[in-house]
């Protein structure tokens, strides 16, 4: 009773919960919020209390004191932390109803990955929940992804899109809007960044932490060769002589770094292509593939695999909030036809 | 098959001559963007309706103007600006873009409800302020009970048979005057008068006396609207004018079981004063007024700034260092 009536005072939202980033959709205001998935815990004695959350805890991260943990309640495009992960949500829900003077109830859709399982669907369902909530809907990010990319997903033509997250790369194929086909492997930005570190660790005996690594992919990481040669000043701690020294990396170096992860990309595509539909597999292979997720803004990843594949691939507009904007189509959705379109249980 | 446009054209053209001048035929072109060739002399001759969807033109034309090394940015301005004459394409692009944005009956039960709460809110504000304010109601029947001769019994000898003959309404809070010679006048108070909340006029050079006959009948409409200025009584005036002397009443016979409490104000001072039968005066007074007040004890007494007023009971000076002075409000109770 007082959810409804505080949901007349809130707005509804799409919530892209990502592994690295979670951004939200609020209907009518477009993307309201995107801020990394981080939350920074104090420790005082047994009670634990949030420090921060989002931006200002990702700045935390690898430069916490002892009794703060900042941490990533989200692991492979699930909850890894159901507590942070409720204290996150409720952080997030809040702030983008500042401006209420109620507690805000809002109808929340959540985007999680296809294969998911019951558990961790329950997992993301009961945290929204308890994160004030009046009633959660659960949509397949790659649907999602397609609505906000603006594929033509009600049609009787197959649509192929490939969102690439922090933590999963989804790759699914949609008709008459749902999914024929979805893939989902556990390798995303997170697995780039991981590779870059494990490579300068190896190549140049330093330690460098996730932030520069993520830096370093952003700035000069690239999918394939052939691309404009670019070079990045690091500093990381010299294994062997225990002081920071700095070096220099380049893109065809962060190209060998991140092969293994790009090749896995590459597999789950070339799968989902094999095992399509023959008829799915001709328009597809006639329109092409749609890219989205922040994976896409990886230099050269739509030329590597649309080298790999033969087919025309395009990275979606906007493809780091495709997701979340698709989500606040879909609740739209809900209000004209019905909850029973594109949702999960 | 729609009609193209200038924009339309002039994109098409820069695509043709562009590949016309590498050399670069439509079939190689298609090939290098791994496109059907169909869609290529599409981009060039500007018949967007052949073409699957926005998302995949602007995908195909970005990659064809990297193939021909035209400035990207420059052609996607060009593409923008023709597809906005593209109703065909604003549909493609964004289906869900014409379901409504926002339910309006949401919208509507919010402005609704908001409304609703706001006018329930005035109502309860409005109705516990009238109760704070609403005057003890004094039922017609109890001032009929009270026999007009026990009110006689009651009046003091001192009071002037004149005043006794002015009506009421016209005599200034006096005890004596307050109780009327005519009994129709006296059942028909002022309401103010009724609640035993004295608002008297207060100027700023001439003080003030109220008395409470409370001996009398303190339920009784015994004050009278001291405002009225169509006092025709002799005597109003002379009370006016000794302003710093106990009321008539005070010098009653009933006088006995009232204590008369005299206030001067040096400043300006919230003050309330109250006795046992709830005959109240609270107000803001000025410096240099004086109030004067009679009542049956137990009298409670608050006065806002205890610097700003001396107080006399029954003529005698009444230290207030005795009590509690809290940041400068007094509040204390002269016990019977």
């Amino acid at each position: 009773m007082f959810k409804r009536l505080r949901g007349l005072f809130s707005s509804d939202l799409s919530i892209d919960l990502g592994t690295a980033n979670t951004l939200i959709y609020v209907r009518g205001r477009g993307i309201v919020l995107n801020e990394p998935s981080v939350v920074a815990i104090r420790h005082q004695g047994a009670q634990k209390t949030v420090a921060a959350v989002g931006a200002e805890a990702k700045r935390m991260l690898g430069r916490t004191p002892g009794n703060i943990t900042a941490i990533r309640p989200l692991r492979d495009g699930v909850i890894a932390d159901f507590y942070v992960t409720e204290k996150m949500l409720q952080h997030f829900i809040h702030k983008v109803h500042e401006n209420s003077f109620i507690t805000p109830s809002p109808r929340v859709l959540v985007c999680v990955p296809s294969l998911s399982t019951q558990v961790e669907r329950k997992a993301i369902r009961e945290s929204a929940l308890g994160a004030g909530a009046r009633e959660v809907f659960l949509i397949e990010e790659p649907m999602a992804a397609a609505i906000g990319a603006g594929l033509p997903v009600e049609e009787a033509t197959g649509s192929m899109v490939v969102d690439i997250g922090g933590g999963t790369t989804e790759t699914a194929i949609i008709s008459l809007n749902g999914i024929v086909y979805a893939d989902s492997v556990r390798i995303g930005g997170d697995r780039f960044d991981e590779a870059i570190t494990t490579y300068v660790r190896r190549n140049y005996g330093s330690l460098i932490g996730d932030a520069t690594a993520e830096r370093i992919k952003q700035e000069i990481g690239c999918a394939c060769e052939g691309l404009e040669l670019r070079e990045i000043d690091v500093r990381g701690r010299n294994l062997a002589e225990g002081v920071p020294r700095s070096f220099t990396l380049n893109s065809e170096e962060i190209l060998e770094a991140m092969q293994e992860a790009l090749a896995a990309i590459l597999q789950s595509i070339k799968s989902a292509l094999e095992q399509s539909p023959p008829e799915l597999a001709s328009d597809i292979a006639e329109r092409g593939i749609i890219l989205t997720g922040g994976g896409a803004l990886l230099r050269g990843l739509d030329r590597l695999i649309s080298e790999e594949t033969g087919l025309p691939v395009i990275v979606a507009e906007d493809p780091l909030t495709c997701v979340a904007r698709g989500g606040g189509k879909a609740l739209e959705i809900i209000d004209r036809r019905g909850s029973g379109m594109f949702f999960m249980e | 098959m729609l009609e193209t446009t200038a924009p339309e054209k002039a994109l098409g053209a820069r695509f043709r001559n562009a590949r016309e001048s590498l050399g670069i035929s439509v079939g190689e072109a298609a090939e290098s963007l791994h496109i059907i060739p169909r869609y290529v002399r599409c981009m060039e001759s500007g018949d967007y309706s052949q073409l699957p969807g926005v998302v995949f033109l602007k995908g195909y034309a970005k990659g064809y103007a990297r193939l021909l090394e035209l400035p990207e940015d420059q052609m996607m301005a060009l593409l923008d600006a023709a597809l906005e004459s593209k109703a065909y394409f604003a549909e493609t692009a964004d289906r869900f873009a014409a379901l409504p944005k926002e339910q309006a009956s949401t919208h509507h039960g919010k402005w609704l409800l908001l409304g609703v709460l706001l006018v329930v809110g005035s109502g309860v504000s409005y109705w516990w302020n009238r109760v704070d304010e609403r005057p003890v109601n004094v039922p017609e029947q109890y001032v009929e009970e009270q026999p007009i001769e026990e009110l006689h019994a009651e009046e003091p000898k001192a009071a002037e048979p004149e005043s006794v003959e002015e009506p009421p309404s016209e005599v200034l809070g006096n005890a004596e005057n307050q109780i009327p010679a005519k009994p129709e006048v006296s059942i028909a108070p002022a309401p103010e008068a009724a609640a035993g909340i004295v608002e008297p006029s207060v100027s700023g050079t001439v003080p003030l006396d109220v008395s409470f006959a409370a001996s009398s009948d303190p339920k009784s409409p015994a004050s009278s609207d001291p405002k009225s200025p169509a006092s025709s009584d002799p005597e109003a005036p002379a009370e006016l004018a000794g302003a710093d002397k106990l009321p008539v009443s005070s010098e009653a016979p009933a006088a006995g079981q009232l204590t008369a409490v005299e206030v001067m104000f040096h400043g300006d001072c919230w003050f309330d004063i109250r006795d046992a039968s709830n005959e109240r005066i609270v107000q803001l007074f000025r410096s240099g007024q004086t109030v004067t007040f009679s009542g049956q004890r137990p009298i409670h007494v608050i006065a806002g700034a205890a610097d700003a007023v001396e107080i006399r009971v029954n003529g005698h000076v009444w230290g207030l260092d005795q009590y509690k002075i809290w940041n400068n409000r007094v509040e204390f109770v002269l016990e019977p």
